[in-house]
């Protein structure tokens, strides 16, 4: 039985989350007293899904919305969560507007919660819900694409929505909506794909932004404080990565040493 | 009793303890503490597996309406994708009954049905690569103008040709990559873990409710 304590290599990481973390918190629990809070800037893809989807009700076209390759079960899950809310919002908005919403799901640990979600926004707007908006691709990207790509040239959806995470399959759906008419608006914070859906799609949430989409929508106080603190501590990191520098160039390793402590 | 289990905390209040225990398993040394992470993991293995039937349940509905329906144009090929789909798990359950048949079936089925047409579909990705670059590679404004331009040493950079072509190319690109890039990405990741951060507090918080039905 080992002792309780910290886990070395890891205290620093520790104490920086436990930092961060109150600084949230303290900023969460405190917004109601502060008199006024930021705005957040304007985020053009956040802004462009109304539209989207009520250009989708004008042309009588369903709305496609994809949750990529990411499940609730992986180190991915916070992005798919985050897709969720943005999902769950399109989805409802569709519903307001009596239009159908194809949800293409790769993952089967996402079935029942994507569902739900999309059947409650349809029985809350009193709008009638199908099974066929919410389809299972199989567990593979490359079924995913394929899935994809016939509905996008069967059904012809007024707006493709592509949020969570991705992989090689992003260029083919994206380009198969772009080529099939249909608006793309794209979000993910994996890297490697961001500069795929920022050529390919009209609208793209980078990375943290997809984040943010809940606070942006909601323009609930407690939310949007959140992410004021997240901006105090770029700031904090921004002047540890400079003072790093210099101490570095003068001959001192201190902050590396900090860091992996 | 059915009320109660619909009420918005139940969620959240699992959430928070699922999420609290998790991250603190990573950071502390703490037996009971580490079971219980694991088994929180290992219950969530089992839930994902259990939920393929979810899958499978889904892929009957929309397919079984359609041929119903005689879905002009799109009804065989949901025919052919059941038929497809049941003869794999039956060959698959055979295998595995002590007194079925071998695994042969099956790994013929995967090694030469299912690996090849996935690797086609891959394929196929290098041809939107084309595509994509055509219609995203125009020099519209300053910002697609240096996009144009650094796409082009990269370009260059990774072809074996472009380095016979001017010898430049190769330090230009990995000056690119390693420095324009690699500096870009590390700036973006940083507000990634913050955001990343930010909202896992919001979810264990409940506060940040998007993911569950109607966002309430």
């Amino acid at each position: 039985m080992a002792d309780p304590g910290l886990i070395a290599g890891r205290i620093s990481s520790f104490v920086a989350l436990i930092l961060i973390a109150g600084l949230i918190l303290y900023y969460i629990l405190r917004a109601s007293s502060f008199k006024k809070i930021p705005e957040l800037r304007r985020i053009a893809g956040i802004e462009a899904i109304d539209d989207a989807v009520k250009r989708c009700a004008e042309l009588g076209k369903p709305i496609h919305f994809t949750l990529g390759i990411g499940g609730l079960a992986d180190t991915d899950a916070s992005q798919t969560i985050a897709a969720i809310g943005v999902m769950s919002y399109a989805t409802r908005l569709a519903a307001q507007l009596n239009i159908d919403s194809i949800v293409t799901v790769c993952v089967q640990n996402l079935m029942p919660a994507v569902e739900e979600v999309v059947r409650q926004n349809y029985e809350a707007e009193n709008a009638e819900f199908k099974p066929s908006y919410v389809r299972y691709s199989g567990p593979n990207q490359a079924y995913l694409a394929l899935a994809i790509q016939g509905i996008m040239e069967r059904e012809k959806p007024g707006a493709n929505f592509m949020m969570g995470l991705f992989d090689e399959e992003a260029i083919a759906i994206a380009e198969k909506g772009y080529r099939t008419g249909s608006i793309g608006i794209g979000g993910t914070t994996t890297i490697g794909q961001m500069g795929i859906l920022a050529a390919t799609m009209d609208y793209f949430l980078i990375g943290e932004e997809l984040y943010a989409v809940g606070a942006y929508l909601s323009k609930d106080r407690s939310q949007t404080m959140s992410i004021a603190a997240i901006d105090i501590w770029k700031v904090i990191a921004l002047v540890t990565i400079i003072v790093g520098f210099v101490l570095v160039n003068f001959g001192s390793n201190i902050i590396n040493q900090l860091l992996e402590f | 009793m059915s009320d109660i289990l619909k009420r918005k905390e139940i969620p959240i209040v699992i959430t928070a303890f699922v999420g609290i225990v998790v991250i603190l398993s990573y950071f502390v040394t703490f037996d009971p503490l580490q079971s219980t992470a694991n088994t929180i993991t290992s219950w969530g293995a089992i839930i994902v597996a259990s939920m393929l039937f979810i899958g499978l349940i889904n892929l009957c509905q929309v397919h079984l309406n359609r041929i119903m329906k005689r879905e002009k144009g799109v009804w065989p090929f949901s025919a052919w994708l059941l038929v497809a789909m049941f003869g794999t798990i039956i060959i698959g359950l055979w295998a595995g009954v002590p007194w079925g048949g071998t695994n042969d079936s099956w790994v013929f089925i995967y090694t030469y049905i299912n690996t090849s047409i996935s690797q086609t579909i891959f394929s196929l990705f290098g041809f939107y690569v084309i595509s994509a670059t055509i219609h995203a590679l125009k020099a519209r404004n300053l910002e697609s103008g240096i996009f144009l331009i650094s796409s082009f040493i990269i370009f260059f950079w990774a072809m074996p040709v472009g380095t016979y072509i001017w010898a430049g190319f190769s330090p230009l690109g990995d000056w690119v990559m390693n420095v324009l890039t690699a500096g870009a990405y590390r700036g973006i990741l940083l507000g990634i873990s913050l955001g990343l951060i930010s909202f896992g507090i919001r979810v264990i918080a409940g506060i940040e409710r998007g993911y569950l039905r109607r966002g309430d």
